[in-house]
């Protein structure tokens, strides 16, 4: 559930879903990944008490199945990359609409994954799930 | 003790009838109301001042009102008299404890207003006996609810019926056998079931007595009042040929609650309805049944019962679905006060044990998340913040275009 904005909500609304969120990444000399920061992820409802460590690193309950980079906004290395492709799409549509990104699907040292890329016309790099 | 009429009943109408009705069950409640020289004018009317408000009635003993009459002339003829406003859901509830006794000794009951009933004795001389059993009969049926002053009539049809029992005297029954004619010729006017208007210019052509108006030609009173004239003459010569519709038997489900304090906030009157659907619900007449109607009656703090019917769209086989009829209604109703009690009672009960759903899972599925959403909309006064995945480009590359979360409208 969303917390409630106080506005009104407009009927027939869109929201994005799996919007790219940015990440801090490290790159060798040849552009490939050496280490991500992810930002802290987003409070849950009710539980917003500022600095309040939601995820522990490397630690998860007993039975549960870590599904999330537990970075807490300190940097991770990266043990393997996985997989690696390249998206190149809308270049028909001009510079400022064109999508060119490099995508890597990372394994963390405690056998979390992410998967990043890189955005060759912004030089940024961003989270994304495919 | 009732002085029954020596003769057999056969296809004979009873009239009980209750003078004053209004005035009776408000001297239950107030029994100062039947002190003598105590003169009480019983008002009806949405309007707060005295013009816009009539008499629905007055103690027995007074003199130049009728029912129907404005409150300004009923106070310049009677100024000295006790106003009390008319609590009709009051008198209706008392009333029909009285039909529903009746209807446990007699089959056929017609209700035709507060404080008038009309019996088919057709019958029941088999059953009870002579027709002294069957008003004795009927006269205790009434008298075990409360001690109403009553009077019974017996005739060949309703309007004599009736007007048996309105000639008729406390303790006695009455009944009109033979020729009508020298029987009505005598009693006025202002027995007919007219409007108090049409009464009035009655009066103004000097029509006091029923005799009167039977003397005319039909044409004649027809040409002068029209539709009501053809009813009148009709009546004035002892024709009715009105069926008698008895009331029609419905079952129902009632809860009642009392609120710790008397209260016009409507989060606590839903909380109240709901807890007495539940009830309702939980009941076993309630078992796999659905209700098409339900009706909140309230007393209100110094005022008059409150009530409110509200029918179903579909028929609500839970308290969720009711509650959401009912606070569909609600949102449009101003409450006269505060609510003092809370009662419901669910009626138009259907006997299927379940409803017609669609085969389709997706169908069915859809229908109760638009209900569930409409019900939100209504709690929380905008559209719900609640959202579908849908399809966008499943097609395209870019991660974030293939889906989008929609917001979902009811």
């Amino acid at each position: 559930m969303v917390q409630g904005s106080g506005a009104q909500a407009r009927s027939r609304a869109i929201k994005p879903l799996n919007a790219p969120r940015s990440v801090e990444v490290k790159v060798d000399e040849s552009g490939v990944p050496m280490a991500v920061k992810a930002a802290p992820p987003i409070p849950a409802p009710g539980n917003t008490r500022p600095g309040r460590r939601v995820y522990r690193s490397g630690k998860r309950a007993p039975g549960s199945r870590l599904r999330r980079v537990a970075s807490d906004g300190e940097w991770m290395d990266v043990a393997s990359i996985e997989d690696i492709w390249k998206v190149n799409d809308q270049w028909w549509r001009g510079m400022e609409q064109e999508v060119e990104r490099v995508y890597y699907k990372l394994v963390f040292a405690n056998s979390q994954h992410i998967t990043v890329y890189h955005d060759l016309i912004g030089d940024r790099w961003f989270r994304q799930t495919e | 003790m009732y002085m029954p009429f020596p003769s057999t009943c056969n296809d004979a109408v009873a009239c009980l009838w209750l003078p004053h009705f209004a005035w009776q069950a408000e001297a239950l409640r107030k029994p100062g109301l039947k002190e003598p020289g105590c003169h009480a004018l019983i008002t009806t009317g949405s309007d707060g001042s005295p013009s816009g408000r009539v008499v629905l009635d007055h103690s027995p003993q007074m003199a130049g009102v009728l029912p129907g009459m404005s409150l300004n002339e009923a106070i310049a003829r009677q100024p000295h008299a006790q106003l009390v406003e008319a609590d009709p859901a009051h008198y209706e509830e008392l009333f029909n404890e009285v039909i529903s006794t009746l209807e446990q000794r007699v089959p056929d009951v017609e209700d035709a207003g507060p404080g008038l009933a009309y019996a088919s004795l057709r019958g029941l001389e088999r059953l009870y006996g002579d027709d002294a059993n069957l008003v004795r009969l009927l006269a205790s049926a009434i008298g075990s609810v409360s001690g109403f002053d009553l009077r019974i009539g017996v005739g060949p049809n309703k309007w004599l019926a009736h007007t048996a029992a309105a000639t008729g005297s406390q303790g006695r029954a009455r009944k009109v056998t033979g020729e009508p004619g020298r029987f009505l010729s005598a009693l006025p006017v202002d027995l007919l079931p007219v409007s108090y208007r049409l009464k009035h210019r009655l009066h103004s052509f000097g029509l006091d007595t029923l005799g009167k108006i039977a003397d005319l030609q039909r044409g004649a009173v027809e040409a002068q009042f029209g539709r009501d004239g053809g009813l009148i003459w009709n009546l004035a010569n002892g024709f009715d040929n009105s069926p008698l519709a008895p009331r029609r038997r419905q079952e129902a489900v009632f809860e009642r609650l009392d609120f710790p304090d008397a209260t016009v906030r409507l989060s606590m009157i839903l909380t109240g309805i709901e807890g007495l659907l539940s009830r309702a619900y939980g009941r076993q007449a309630m078992k796999d049944r659905y209700a098409r109607r339900v009706k909140l009656e309230a007393r209100i703090f110094r005022r008059p019962r409150w009530a409110l019917d509200v029918a179903f769209r579909e028929s609500a086989g839970s308290v969720s679905s009711a509650l959401f009829g009912i606070k569909a209604k609600l949102d449009t109703v101003t409450f006269p006060g505060p609510l003092e009690d809370l009662g419901i009672s669910l009626s138009g009960l259907t006997g299927e044990a379940g409803r017609q759903e669609s085969m389709w899972l997706d169908v069915r599925r859809d229908h109760d998340l638009r209900e569930s959403l409409a019900q939100m909309q209504v709690r929380l006064g905008n559209t719900p913040p609640i959202y579908q995945v849908r399809e966008i480009e499943p097609w395209s590359r870019v991660p974030e275009r293939r889906h989008a979360l929609v917001q979902l409208n009811p």
